[in-house]
């Protein structure tokens, strides 16, 4: 696969479904994490005292934000697809399956709002 | 739910030891798995210390000198004696292989043989393989092609597209990768396994073959396929020295990029 066909999937591609779909999120967001995993180890390097004031102050700039948001919701969505592999793995039973299927993919739902929501909570400085 | 001990009947217990003749200088002991299931009792092991100056070199011929000299009640396959049948495929000292085509020397110390591990053993070295075999008649290993061959010639490939079917059409269905796979071993029911997904492969890259779409879509499954998980099992045990991984990676490979 070259880079051309690469971001011809990853923007043009809505016709990836099912199986191939689940299998081709998990990698575009283990990329993704890379990308914004790096990034945010590389801005914890740059804090003087990791102190509550200073990083609601770096919060507080829309970008990090943003990058923030982006970092959490590939974090959540990867996390979701690989305990459905593993769920699908070990869990036999096929009503079990579904449910615990089911139950995966809603505490991943509540815990991407929780995300979203501290952050932004954060940014406007409520807390 | 996943089970951490074997049933109570499938414990394997110690067997039977048949000690060499005293004179016996050359001395190799060879661990066998055993199981009747005509007798209501659990496997065992029988230790069988072989005299290799008047055995054959392969694990193969050791066996067979157990059955003629030894113990004609142990049971296993085997046909061609060189690695073409794949008949004789045992689990030998931790790995899945060709008893034929494993010298008894090259296994330092204790031979150990199992069956095919993770499969139903009908007797002591011989699996079940209905399911195995059905799973490779699922992706309907034939041609399909909705025109007729050129009048009175062959269907013409070229020497590229040859090469692209010639490693895995060299699959024997030993099954020794399928049983080597983890995921396999857990969802053998619906996973295809390696040896089913690498003949599927063959069949995908035929440049005769006019079915791609159909066999992509019946491989468009988050079990039929997408249960492998790149263990690498399957590779590393292929007594034919085939690359079953590399042809599923390039099978999932197809079915992103046939819609690009």
């Amino acid at each position: 696969m070259n880079y051309k066909s690469f971001l011809n999937i990853l923007f043009n591609n809505p016709l990836v479904k099912g199986a191939s779909a689940h299998w081709w999120s998990q990698r575009l967001t283990a990329v993704f994490l890379i990308i914004f995993g790096g990034w945010f180890l590389i801005s914890l390097t740059t804090f003087d005292s990791y102190q509550y004031a200073e990083m609601r102050s770096w919060v507080g700039y829309p970008l990090n934000l943003m990058m923030l948001i982006f970092f959490g919701l590939s974090l959540t969505y990867h996390s979701s697809l690989g305990l459905d592999v593993i769920i699908e793995d070990y869990i036999h039973q096929p009503s079990q399956r579904k449910f615990c299927l089911n139950l995966n993919k809603k505490i991943h739902l509540i815990l991407s709002i929780v995300l979203i929501v501290s952050l932004i909570v954060i940014y406007y400085g409520v807390i | 739910m996943a089970e951490f001990r074997l049933p109570l009947k499938s414990r394997v217990k110690k067997g039977k030891h048949f000690v060499a003749p005293g004179d016996t200088k050359n001395v190799k002991r060879f661990i066998v798995y055993r199981y009747d299931p005509d007798i209501s009792d659990n496997p065992r092991m029988d230790t069988f210390d072989i005299d290799m100056d008047n055995c054959g070199p392969m694990v193969l011929d050791v066996l067979i000198k157990i059955k003629n000299e030894i113990d004609p009640t142990l049971t296993f396959r085997r046909s061609c004696r060189e690695g073409i049948c794949g008949s004789c495929a045992m689990n030998i000292n931790g790995g899945n292989t060709l008893a034929c085509t494993i010298s008894a020397d090259s296994v330092m110390g204790d031979t150990k043989i199992y069956p095919l591990p993770h499969m139903p053993v009908i007797k002591d070295l011989v699996p079940d393989l209905t399911n195995f075999y059905a799973q490779y008649a699922s992706i309907k290993p034939w041609l399909q092609n909705k025109t007729n061959p050129p009048e009175g010639s062959e269907r013409i490939q070229s020497k590229e597209d040859q090469e692209k079917i010639d490693e895995p059409a060299a699959c024997i269905l030993c099954a020794c990768c399928s049983t080597s796979c983890p995921s396999y071993w857990w969802n053998s029911d619906r996973f295809l396994g390696p040896a089913a997904l690498l003949a599927s492969y063959r069949w995908l890259v035929d440049s005769r073959d006019d079915a791609q779409e159909e066999r992509l879509n019946d491989l468009e499954d988050s079990f039929r396929l997408y249960r492998c998980h790149t263990i690498m099992n399957c590779t590393n045990t292929c007594p034919k020295g085939l690359n079953p991984a590399e042809a599923i990676a390039n099978t999932k490979k197809m079915l992103i990029e046939r819609h690009t």
